[in-house]
């Protein structure tokens, strides 16, 4: 519990002195460089956490499945079908953080 | 998302479809969901066409085939156009009897196994080099979600009339208001996701291809080799995408008349 308490003020004290530090170079006007370069963070950490969620979900679907599998094989044929469902409807919203992605990295001029 | 297809012997195409035919008419159209930097592209409409008219030809030669009393009966042995329509037929009727009764999926059916065979088609036909799946475009495919989004809603009203609309309204009389807004935003999301879903795994599918083939292009001097294991990806993906467009539509209407049971 001690460990916790030290580390989340650690934490705290770090996030919220670093505000100081961009306060200081925040005279800058935001020109087109910074949007872009903010766009480009956004497009990136859009899929990355999108894949990785998405990667984790299906990831539990499959070793399911696979158990499913291991202790009565003959019933692989059932399994085949919910399988590939689940693994599709995880998958999609994975696709939705790629369009946004996509959008986003539209936006880069 | 533009890429190079057949459609670009035709003289002056590709001088408007991958510039922008704003330079012509002076307007930007469109949002960039719909179209990449607001340029109108027409590579969706022209293969959209052209695959409804390739099923057209091939639904009137398996029409023909029943037309014989002693033939019609017997399934043929081999691969063949009739084959493929009955499989198809077969398998999306079996998945909506599971769900809803009878009369129900006889009176379904139509809509969702037509969906099916336009989605199939449209996906494979982008697995060949130089055609572009239709379905990669969010054009193409608001369209069938829209239409299903109509369908299951007037189902629904024609089936259960006032139970419908008084299952948007929740279990308790007094949280009716808040209940109606999430609701009215969950109906809406369906066809949104049903649209998006198809064309990210289209469009991504689709890219990823192009990518490989590139690559493939600049190494080994020719687009071979490299894009195997995706073409194998791609297969895998339009059938399932197929199967689960058509699933989805079918739980929500099998949700839309259902009768509730005390």
């Amino acid at each position: 519990m001690k460990k916790i308490a030290v580390y989340f003020s650690t934490f705290a004290v770090v996030a919220l002195w670093s505000t100081a530090l961009f306060a200081q170079d925040g005279g800058a006007a935001a020109n087109q460089f910074s949007m872009n370069s903010w766009v480009a963070i956004a497009a990136a950490l859009a899929i990355g956490i999108s894949a990785f969620g998405g990667a984790l979900g299906q990831g539990k679907a499959a070793a399911a499945a696979l158990e499913g599998i291991a202790r009565n094989p003959q019933a692989s044929g059932k399994l085949f079908t919910p399988l590939i469902l689940g693994l599709a409807l995880i998958e999609s919203l994975v696709i939705y953080g790629f369009i946004i992605a996509f959008l986003l990295q539209g936006f880069i001029k | 998302m533009a890429d190079t297809t057949f459609l670009d012997l035709i003289p002056g195409w590709s001088k408007h479809e991958h510039a922008g035919w704003h330079e012509i008419g002076g307007f930007d159209l469109g949002h960039p969901a719909l179209n990449e930097t607001g340029h109108i592209t027409l590579t969706h409409a022209a293969f959209g066409t052209l695959v409804v008219l390739f099923i057209l030809v091939l639904a009137f030669i398996a029409r023909g085939k029943y037309s014989n009393r002693e033939t019609a009966l017997i399934p043929e042995g081999k691969f063949s156009i009739r084959n493929f329509f009955e499989v198809i037929f077969d398998g999306i009727f079996g998945m909506m009897s599971g769900m809803m009764s009878e009369k129900q999926a006889k009176r379904h059916f139509p809509i969702v196994a037509t969906l099916a065979v336009f989605i199939f088609v449209s996906n494979i036909i982008g697995l060949i080099p130089g055609l572009s799946p239709p379905t990669s475009s969010l054009n193409t495919n608001i369209g069938p979600a829209i239409i299903v989004f109509i369908v299951y809603n007037l189902s629904g009203l024609l089936e259960n009339r006032w139970d419908y609309v008084k299952h948007f309204f929740g279990p308790v009389i007094f949280i009716a208001p808040l209940m109606f807004v999430i609701e009215i935003i969950g109906h809406l999301a369906r066809p949104l996701s049903l649209g998006l879903r198809l064309t990210g795994n289209m469009a991504g599918d689709h890219m990823v291809l192009s990518v490989f083939s590139g690559l493939a292009n600049d190494i080994l001097g020719a687009p071979i080799l490299f894009p195997i294991p995706f073409y194998f990806l791609g297969l895998l993906v339009c059938i399932v995408q197929t199967a689960v467009f058509c699933i989805l539509t079918s739980v929500y209407i099998s949700l839309a008349v259902a009768h509730e049971e005390h």
